[in-house]
């Protein structure tokens, strides 16, 4: 048996899950400040000696960027001999700058010699001003990544390495090493103490496998989509059906997300979390201002919302303001307990106009013609004749971000720049690795692998996104 | 007078793109840089005339889309190749241009501008992207892309002062030993020559370039990409929804629908994903594009244009 949790910025859902994928019981509470209270509570709700793991998705990563709080100072090191002019740092967190010799070019020559004695220099200054973590970039580091690792030797605090994030494009992959040093403390304080027992744990991650919790301690910007992707999986798998479109329906916004052959379908243009430009695999998802808690006026839907403080602020809870909730709640299309449809101020045709709009704008979006499934606890406000005939909402909707975590397999995304030739020794690797972070050896497969040639490469070279789980 | 701002950068860069017809390099990093030289020296202007004696300097950024995603770009390239061309002239340059408007050369210029104190000149050598040192209206009105001026990021030079035949290989050779990137300046012009051998106000053009589109398609989504890299170039094709199919080497060069032609090479052909264009190398299965062409300068229309730009075809 599987315990299945999903930390939430407002509520954490826990199923437990048997053997054969079914949900034996599932349970809410609301997301306490330290996360750390409401997760041990729920695991001791459902704890059963049957349990061999749990498995954690967690949009924490995401919210503490998003409102950019709880974020170390980072220290960044550029290796970089050319010492480039105009070298935006894009983040817009704390981080200090430190550029010094090294880097290579493209054929491995390092630009200009690497100094030991330069590096540490440039480390005492950076901790000496505030940096709690430090970042590492060097240029070409993917292909050749000595110098890096030299610097991680050498420094007393925790060092991320870009190299180890993949990710082609200098900017992008000194985003990732910068953003994931800051998350580092926020996920320790929140995670680190809930080793639980003997029952291994293990954190989602954006490609739709688990990490184990060491790992994710250390990683924590490969669990960023977590989100997203859980719910996604978790309704294909409710759904029975390995090709679909997911709309995941929040308080804040809707989630449009695909499947493809039983995994969450990635994008391949550059992706930017919080304003941050990144390169690193992530869902290709599509995000609207459309959710429960949205607010209704004459301007139209949103794309402000109530968030958590819909049971206070919706008008037929006794606020003041009139959400969609409130919408369907005077339409009858569902009841909640202590909501008095009459408190809402708004005609049946006026509240069925909100109502309809709403499922428009979300249809507007939806593209191709696979299966259409909706989760999530604002799917319970439109009935399914809102969506033409093509969408089914889930039975357990409410729930399908923490099965989603439950079945998830373990696994590992190896993202590289290497010949063409070399492709099926990294497939060896990827699987190798795979097991390694706890996938089982008689499971283990390769389930996406994408090429992209490099153009005016002599080498013939691509970079390679491959994944394997098991 | 016209200038580049922080404000007007974003549609000047989008311009870029958009003439990059799919190739033409990174406009996006080169877009980072010009903000971080405009923030540190102010708007750059951009300029119409001349005085027949004066220098003008096309530049561009040379080098493979994969190392200029990786090694940053410094001043002091261009300073070197600057430096090099006043010691050759006997004199001080008088104006920038892009060598190239369409991809990341369009706002190469203006990286560097602020820093030398220049302006740039309202024109380039080409009105869109094209892969060779040749394919060029300055070539097309009989100039010389030599001498070529080089600089790798430290500042290194090379001269190339050699016969037409012999500046790509040349220049190739160079860059490769450069780390596969460097500064480059050629067709080094006099005033009393931009007119003949430049395509005229194409830097101004460029921010309005996104109203000029002939919509050949909306949210179409692409059904297979069909690529590999042949001779150092990335060709393929892709197969979009309703029967179209679009040819690339590096640049869109051929759009059918049907089996019927509705735009080629040296018109623009572009995609756009919600509304940035796309570049063919970033082309994946699945993707929604809108499709657009845009009408190529008219030295390409002309039967010498028209036969220089089919080398690529």
């Amino acid at each position: 048996m599987i315990i299945g949790i999903d930390v939430g910025g407002t509520f954490t859902d826990a199923v437990l899950v048997d053997d054969t994928g079914a949900i034996v019981s599932f349970r809410k509470k609301p997301t306490s400040a330290d996360i750390e209270t409401s997760v041990k509570a729920l695991i001791d709700e459902l704890m059963h000696p049957m349990v061999t793991s749990i498995h954690i998705g967690t949009t924490h990563a995401l919210n503490a960027l998003l409102q950019r709080k709880g974020l170390a100072s980072v220290g960044l090191i550029r290796l970089a001999g050319h010492r480039p002019d105009f070298v935006p740092q894009l983040c817009n967190i704390d981080v200090r700058i430190e550029t010094i010799g090294g880097g290579f070019e493209c054929d491995g020559r390092p630009i200009t010699p690497f100094s030991e004695r330069e590096a540490k220099e440039a480390i005492e200054r950076l901790i000496a001003g505030g940096a709690q973590r430090l970042a590492v970039v060097g240029t070409f580091s993917s292909l050749y990544p000595e110098q890096e690792l030299a610097i991680a030797a050498l420094s007393p605090l925790p060092v991320t390495l870009s190299h180890q994030l993949g990710g082609f494009g200098i900017i992008e992959r000194e985003n990732a090493a910068v953003i994931n040093a800051a998350l580092q403390p926020l996920f320790e304080r929140g995670f680190s103490s809930l080793k639980y027992k003997n029952t291994p744990l293990f954190l989602s991650q954006n490609n739709g496998g688990l990490l184990p919790l060491e790992r994710a301690l250390e990683m924590p910007v490969l669990t960023l989509s977590a989100g997203p992707v859980n719910s996604f999986m978790g309704a294909s798998r409710i759904a029975k059906c390995e090709d679909a479109i997911i709309v995941d329906i929040g308080g804040t916004s809707s989630d449009i997300g695909y499947i493809e052959k039983g995994y969450v379908k990635r994008s391949f243009r550059l992706s930017e979390v919080a304003g941050i430009p990144l390169n690193l695999p992530m869902p290709d998802l599509f995000s609207l201002a459309v959710g429960g808690g949205s607010f209704i006026d004459q301007g139209g839907i949103g794309p402000e919302s109530a968030g958590s403080a819909l049971f206070r602020e919706a008008a037929a809870f006794g606020g003041e303001r009139l959400t969609l909730t409130d919408a369907a709640i005077a339409l009858g299309y569902v009841t909640i307990p202590m909501a008095n449809p009459k408190r809402v101020s708004l005609s049946h045709n006026e509240a069925k106009r909100f109502i309809q709009r709403a499922a428009e704008k979300i249809l507007s979006k939806i593209r191709g013609h696979k299966p259409l499934f909706f989760v999530g606890g604002g799917a319970l406000l439109f009935p399914e004749f809102l969506w033409n005939n093509r969408g089914e909402v889930l039975p357990e909707a409410s729930v399908a971000n923490a099965y989603g975590a439950a079945l998830a397999e373990k696994g590992i995304t190896i993202d590289k720049i290497i010949p063409l030739s070399e492709q099926d020794a990294l497939e060896e690797e990827v699987l190798h690795k795979a097991i390694q972070e706890g996938a089982d050896p008689r499971k283990v497969r390769v389930v996406q692998c994408d090429v992209s040639p490099l153009a005016y490469d002599s080498m013939k070279r691509a970079r390679i996104i491959i994944t394997a789980m098991g | 007078m016209q200038q580049l701002t922080i404000d007007n950068l974003q549609a000047y860069a989008k311009g870029c793109a958009i003439l990059g017809s799919g190739g033409g390099g990174d406009v996006r990093y080169r877009q980072y840089l010009v903000a971080g030289a405009l923030k540190e020296y102010g708007p750059v202007s951009i300029i119409n005339e001349v005085e027949p004696e004066d220098l003008i300097v096309p530049v561009a950024f040379l080098g493979a889309p994969l190392v200029s995603k990786e090694k940053h770009f410094t001043l002091q390239s261009f300073e070197a190749v600057i430096q090099r061309i006043e010691k050759y002239y006997g004199k001080k340059p008088k104006a920038l241009m892009p060598a190239e408007i369409g991809g990341g050369n369009g706002l190469t210029p203006f990286c560097i501008a602020g820093k030398l104190g220049l302006p740039v000149f309202d024109a380039d050598l080409i009105g869109r992207a094209f892969p060779t040192i040749k394919m060029t209206a300055a070539y097309l009105a009989g100039f010389s892309p030599t001498p070529v001026f080089l600089a790798d990021a430290l500042g290194q030079t090379v001269v190339i002062e050699s016969t037409i035949d012999s500046v790509e290989r040349l220049v190739r050779a160079s860059a490769v030993a450069m780390g596969s990137q460097c500064a480059i300046a050629t067709y080094i012009m006099k005033g009393s020559q931009i007119s003949l051998g430049s395509v005229k106000g194409s830097v101004s053009g460029a921010f309005s370039t996104s109203f000029h589109g002939i919509s050949l398609g909306k949210d179409i989504d692409i059904l297979d990409v069909i690529s590999s890299i042949e001779g150092g170039f990335l060709k393929g094709r892709v197969i979009l929804e309703g029967g179209i199919e679009i040819f690339f080497q590096n640049e869109y060069l051929l759009v059918k629908r049907e089996g019927e032609i509705l735009g080629k090479s040296p018109d623009i052909i572009c995609l756009l994903e919600k509304g940035v264009p796309v570049g063919t190398e970033e082309l994946r299965f699945g993707m929604t594009m809108d499709l657009q062409l845009f009408e190529a300068p008219s030295v390409w229309k002309t039967p010498h244009g028209l036969k220089l730009a089919e080398e690529v075809l």
